[in-house]
């Protein structure tokens, strides 16, 4: 594989590991204070539909994902509820869970298919680490989100 | 015993007893092969297996009931009502069932040791 091949092999994995960085952390805080949450998927679902639908709404990408994030915690509160409270069975209520997240993103998602995102986030660069030679642009010219999940991996 | 090897063969029976699964989806219900024969079955096998608090019995009852409640999801969506909703009812009666099971558990467990207490010569 040549050079520029590889490169763009990384700048894709960089993509699409983002939101496996960002869940895997967040099953990780669980599973370190005890808990299994098999929901991850729901809550994510969940924090999509919420946050596209509110930066649709407000015209404002940080706000979308203040909202998804408070989607999610809403969803992992009912986990909680089930599994620290009432110390129900956590596998079933976390793929319940994961059951319930597909269906209200299903639900909340459907009236905005097709329509595209009036905020999409711009690529910024990290000064001075983006100059790095071949790995610079490819991990440290993203937009804000994947920019951050590299710092929050890192003080996990 | 030979912990091991007795791992090995377990997980190879579960695997093949997933397999037989798969095998009498395609055979038996499909009839060919194509995408997306599993809607979620592996899953929902997972919620079937822990609500039949693993007693294979049990699971046999479990799995009529719970695919009794995903046929029942597609009823309501032929009155009209969104199918996405029918998943937020499962996920729902789900809930309620494990929160109900937990708060069953613990109010007999809290009987039993009130009982237990007043058995007890001397306690207060």
């Amino acid at each position: 594989m040549t050079l520029e091949g590889l490169l763009a092999l990384l700048a894709v994995a960089v993509t699409s590991g983002t939101p496996l960085i960002f869940a895997g952390i967040g099953e990780l805080v669980t599973e370190r204070s005890g808990i299994l949450n098999l929901g991850v998927e729901g809550m994510m679902l969940a924090g999509a539909v919420m946050g596209f639908a509110v930066a649709v709404g407000t015209h404002s990408a940080w706000m979308g994902v203040a909202i998804a994030m408070l989607a999610g915690a809403a969803l992992a509160l009912m986990h909680a509820v089930l599994a620290v409270t009432l110390r129900a069975e956590q596998v079933t209520a976390g793929l319940a869970l994961a059951l319930f997240g597909a269906g209200l993103s299903a639900f909340l998602g459907k009236p905005l298919i097709g329509i595209p995102n009036p905020v999409p986030f711009r690529a910024v660069s990290v000064p001075g680490l983006v100059s790095i030679p071949f790995i610079g642009p490819v991990l440290f010219h993203q937009d804000p989100p994947r920019t951050v999940c590299l710092p929050v991996a890192r003080c996990r | 015993m030979p912990v091991r090897r007795r791992i090995l063969v377990v997980m190879a029976a579960s695997g093949a007893l997933a397999g037989l699964a798969g095998v009498g989806e395609v055979a038996g219900v499909i009839h060919r092969i194509q995408q997306g024969i599993s809607p979620g079955y592996g899953f929902s096998a997972i919620i079937v297996a822990w609500v039949a608090r693993l007693n294979p019995w049990a699971i046999v009852l479990v799995a009529v009931l719970f695919a009794a409640l995903l046929n029942g999801g597609f009823v309501i969506q032929t009155t009209g009502v969104p199918g996405a909703i029918a998943h937020m009812i499962q996920a729902l009666i789900l809930f309620l069932v494990l929160a109900s099971e937990a708060v069953l558990l613990r109010r007999r467990r809290r009987r039993a040791l009130a009982a237990t207490r007043a058995a007890l010569p001397g306690s207060v």
